[in-house]
């Protein structure tokens, strides 16, 4: 199914991460055994583990899927955008994102200060894609890499939100 | 110069003398009871006064004053005419503000003050077998007075020094700047216009203003200000603007009306200006930090909204879908069951038929009466054939 682009405006996902696409391709993403929809607020406990993603598509075609943060280290001064928290590159259709090479080591949201937005970007490849890991996290840019591989438009996203949870919980 | 001859005077003169003259000699206690002795003194308190009330009691004193000893003051000022001009306009205004200064620069004001500068050594041996009272007020400074005034309050030199040190750089932030060059020259052209226009006894005044407020950084300032050609310019409109006015010798309280304005700004943006713009600063940048995160709030709250809402609808029309199958399938269903349930009666009703006529029956039928019926024949044809053989 393809999911409506307009959360994903009015988040400003399109617009500070991407550009505006048309969903052609469904990608679910699952911590634990629900999808997740856009705009969640997710426990960063809960996202340690690399999420389930799931894509359609044909098996022939191979995707990216690029995970970041455009608010870190804070949403109302993001002097790190974006920054970078998983690459995964030939994905074939069909599958999830176990089926392809993890490029860049899943690392879960900890956001230091504010709500931040993690944002799982899915593009489609023309090609096999050996793509090499940046030096750092900090300061990735999902517009430059997708220039940088040729991968044009994203074909779907998806992003959640996540806040840091106090410090000492009292029962 | 007047200044000059006035220090002099005042120099040479007993202290009782000179302090019976103006206002500026007493103490700051006398001060304070001439003033609340007098009709036009308010009766306040100085801490309880703010700047304007402050000002205002000072002129009227010194009015009063000015008007008491109008004849000396004309005969004493060395600038007759023009010490005649600001008694006539003391009188009449609230104002004190003599051609002779306005006249002036700052630039030639402060000239004065650094030509005197020296002189205050051998004044001050002059001075010096006074016994240990208390600071007239004409030989405190500014600072001290506002001090015991209880206009400022915290500590005023570092707030000057950055002012100065604020100066050269000015295309970073020209408007303040301005603004207290602006202030600054209305304030010591007020301060000089008083002693100026005061009687000669007052000489001390500007000496005393001179060297202290140099020793306590708040001249620096003015000098940069001076120094740096860029600001100089608007500090000659201003003296230029209090210059006409003074010429033009007409309503002087209408146009002096702004001038204690500025002179709050100079004392705020002077002292803790610094502070105090930092703090409005850092409260302006969080309230749009603020504003920013209460938007992104908003929008945040928005596209989950939107989300959910086209989840909604996208498992509504799931949903319609998935119904009107089950709806065919019921139908489906309920078509088979009837055809089930009517079978028997349908077959009880033409049963024979159904069974002659469904071909396997009714073949198997057919042979078997064919059969029976050869049977029969043969029978027949060998009952008859034995009985013909016997």
């Amino acid at each position: 199914m393809a999911r409506f682009v307009e959360p994903l405006v009015v988040g400003r996902v399109i617009g500070e991460v991407v550009d505006l696409f048309v969903p052609s391709i469904s990608m679910t993403v699952a911590y634990g055994p629900k999808d997740i929809s856009n705009g969640r607020l997710l426990k960063p406990s809960a996202t340690a583990a690399p999420p389930l993603v799931r894509i359609s598509g044909r098996r022939n075609d191979l995707y990216t899927l690029i995970m970041t943060d455009p608010d870190a280290p804070s949403p109302s001064d993001p002097t790190m955008r974006e920054y970078l928290h998983w690459i995964v590159t030939n994905i074939p259709g069909g599958t999830d994102a176990t089926k392809g090479e993890e490029v860049v080591e899943y690392m879960g949201p900890r956001p230091p200060v504010g709500i931040h937005r993690y944002v799982l970007v899915l593009f489609e490849q023309k090609t096999r894609v050996n793509a090499e890991a940046p030096g750092e996290r900090a300061n990735f840019n999902t517009r430059a890499f997708a220039a940088a591989h040729e991968l044009g438009l994203p074909t779907a996203v998806v992003y959640f939100n996540a806040q840091k949870e106090p410090a000492n919980r009292r029962r | 110069m007047d200044l000059k001859d006035g220090e002099r005077r005042g120099a040479a003169g007993p202290g009782p003398l000179s302090r019976q003259g103006s206002i500026y000699s007493l103490t700051f206690d006398e001060f304070q009871s001439t003033l609340g002795g007098m009709g036009g003194g308010l009766g306040k308190d100085f801490g309880s006064m703010n700047m304007d009330e402050l000002l205002r009691s000072i002129w009227t004193a010194e009015e009063s004053q000015a008007m008491a000893s109008a004849s000396a003051a004309a005969s004493a000022s060395a600038a007759g005419a023009a010490g005649e001009d600001g008694a006539a306009l003391q009188r009449q205004g609230s104002l004190t503000l003599p051609r002779t200064l306005s006249v002036k620069t700052v630039d030639e004001v402060w000239r004065d003050f650094v030509r005197e500068g020296p002189a205050p050594g051998a004044a001050g041996g002059g001075a010096e077998p006074q016994p240990n009272r208390q600071p007239t007020l004409g030989e405190m400074t500014l600072e001290e007075f506002l001090v015991r005034a209880g206009v400022v309050r915290d500590n005023p030199t570092a707030a000057a020094m950055a002012a100065a040190a604020a100066v050269p750089a000015q295309p970073v932030a020209p408007r303040p700047i301005q603004a207290v060059s602006n202030g600054a020259s209305i304030f010591f052209g007020n301060f000089g216009a008083a002693n100026d226009a005061g009687t000669g006894a007052m000489g001390f005044a500007p000496v005393g203003i001179g060297d202290q407020a140099m020793g306590n950084g708040l001249m620096p300032g003015v000098a940069g200000m001076a120094s740096a050609a860029v600001t100089v310019s608007p500090v000659d409109t201003s003296v230029a603007q209090l210059d006409s006015v003074g010429n033009g010798n007409g309503d002087l309280s209408s146009p002096m009306a702004p001038v204690p304005y500025p002179f709050e700004g100079v004392i705020r943006g002077r002292r803790s200006g610094a502070g105090v713009e930092k703090v409005v600063e850092r409260r302006q940048r969080r309230m749009i930090k603020n504003r920013e995160s209460a938007a992104r709030s908003r929008a945040r709250k928005q596209a989950y909204t939107m989300e959910l809402e086209a989840e909604v609808q996208k498992l509504k029309e799931l949903n319609a879908e998935l119904q009107k199958k089950q709806d065919e399938m019921m139908e489906m269903q309920k078509n088979q069951v009837d055809f089930w349930v009517k079978l028997p009666f349908f077959m009880s009703y033409f049963h024979h038929a159904f069974l002659f006529f469904s071909t396997i029956e009714f073949k198997s039928i057919f042979l078997s009466v064919i059969k029976l019926m050869e049977n029969r024949l043969l029978c027949l044809f060998v009952h008859h054939t034995s009985i013909w053989l016997n």
